[in-house]
């Protein structure tokens, strides 16, 4: 992948996983994120398919992302948008 | 008679021109509203721009409070700072670009709204900087994935309650769990997310990596400690049942 992703590929950070590194852990977010360009997504998606930890990886990833999405899920209080409007309404943004 | 399937060069044309007709714009040549990008900000009344404001932005409130919760990480200041936001936003909606992503803008503005106001004024102590995860962390973190999550590891985080994983969210350093947020929650792409915390691409990407690492680590923590505490729960329930048995 590109350059930028070489600042998480530090030898002390490389995790042996089944022969799958932090990299390969990055590549599978940047699949998730829809980041990946058509080439390195065919070479991700076939990659998981016949790895058993990453395909639990990117299952677990998806479970997370889940939780996550629906635990952030809050409402603003009623009284907000009010405020926020009567505050507005004294505010002049034209010349 | 094969004449008739071989292509002519007007079928090719009409194809190609169909093609073109048929084409969706990019995202970003979508207008924000019906009219949105044909809006001349500078020709507004102060009424037309409010009411434009109105229909435009307000739309995010909630997402906006959302993301001020992960930011104050308490509801008061979060109200605090979602309002302060919105009124910078509409003392400069003349400078936002009708036509761009309004949604993105929006969250910069709170992002910077946070980072000059509050940021400075924090009711909990600010934390060490870091993610707080440290190498041996990490590299457990990477461990759950070799041996794989035991089943009921991975029920128990599918079924965790929203209080454990927003604690987890509070958790982490706040350079981690805001793009966190922002990606997973907002699902803004990594170059949106550059742009809405003033950052690079790069520094973004590895955030990102770092705050998933320690997201997981702290949430299959908590749902390790649930699950055990069902598989006591249920073992208790077992033995009262059998010593409930044994009295008959």
């Amino acid at each position: 992948m590109t350059h930028e992703t070489q600042d998480v590929r530090t030898e002390s950070d490389r995790a042996e996983n089944g022969g799958c590194t932090e990299a390969r852990i990055e590549s599978i977010y940047q699949y998730l994120d829809g980041a990946l360009d058509s080439a390195d997504l065919a070479e991700v998606r076939a990659h998981i398919d016949g790895c058993p930890e990453c395909q639990s990886e990117h299952d677990l990833e998806l479970i997370i992302r889940d939780v996550v999405k629906r635990s952030c899920d809050e409402k603003a209080p009623r009284s907000l948008k009010d405020k926020i409007l009567h505050r507005i309404s004294e505010l002049k943004t034209t010349g | 008679m094969l004449t008739l399937y071989a292509p002519t060069e007007t079928s090719h044309e009409q194809v190609f021109r169909l093609d073109l007709a048929g084409m969706t714009p990019l995202p970003s040549e979508i207008p924000a509203a019906d009219d949105g990008s044909r809006i001349d900000p500078k020709a507004e009344t102060d009424e037309q721009r409010r009411d434009r404001f109105e229909r435009d932005a307000m739309q995010y409130v909630d997402q906006l409070y959302s993301g001020a919760l992960r930011m104050t990480r308490n509801p008061e200041d979060a109200e605090d700072l979602v309002q302060e936001a919105y009124a910078r936003a509409y003392s400069s909606f003349h400078q936002y670009k009708p036509g761009t992503n309004l949604r993105a803008w929006l969250f910069r503005i709170l992002t910077n709204t946070y980072i000059n106001i509050y940021r400075k004024r924090q009711r909990r102590p600010q934390e060490a900087d870091g993610d707080g995860l440290e190498d041996w962390q990490m590299a457990r973190a990477a461990e759950h994935t070799s041996s794989g999550l035991r089943s009921a590891e991975t029920e128990a985080l599918d079924v965790l309650p929203d209080s454990d994983v927003k604690n987890a969210l509070a958790e982490i350093s706040e350079d981690f769990r805001i793009p966190v947020y922002l990606a997973d929650v907002e699902g803004f792409a990594y170059k949106e997310i550059a742009d809405i915390l003033d950052v690079p691409i790069g520094t973004v990407m590895s955030r990102l990596h770092r705050g998933r690492r320690s997201l997981r680590e702290l949430l299959t923590d908590y749902a390790a400690e649930r699950g055990i505490k069902g598989a006591i729960e249920l073992q208790k329930e077992q033995q009262a049942k059998a010593s409930e048995e044994a009295q008959k």
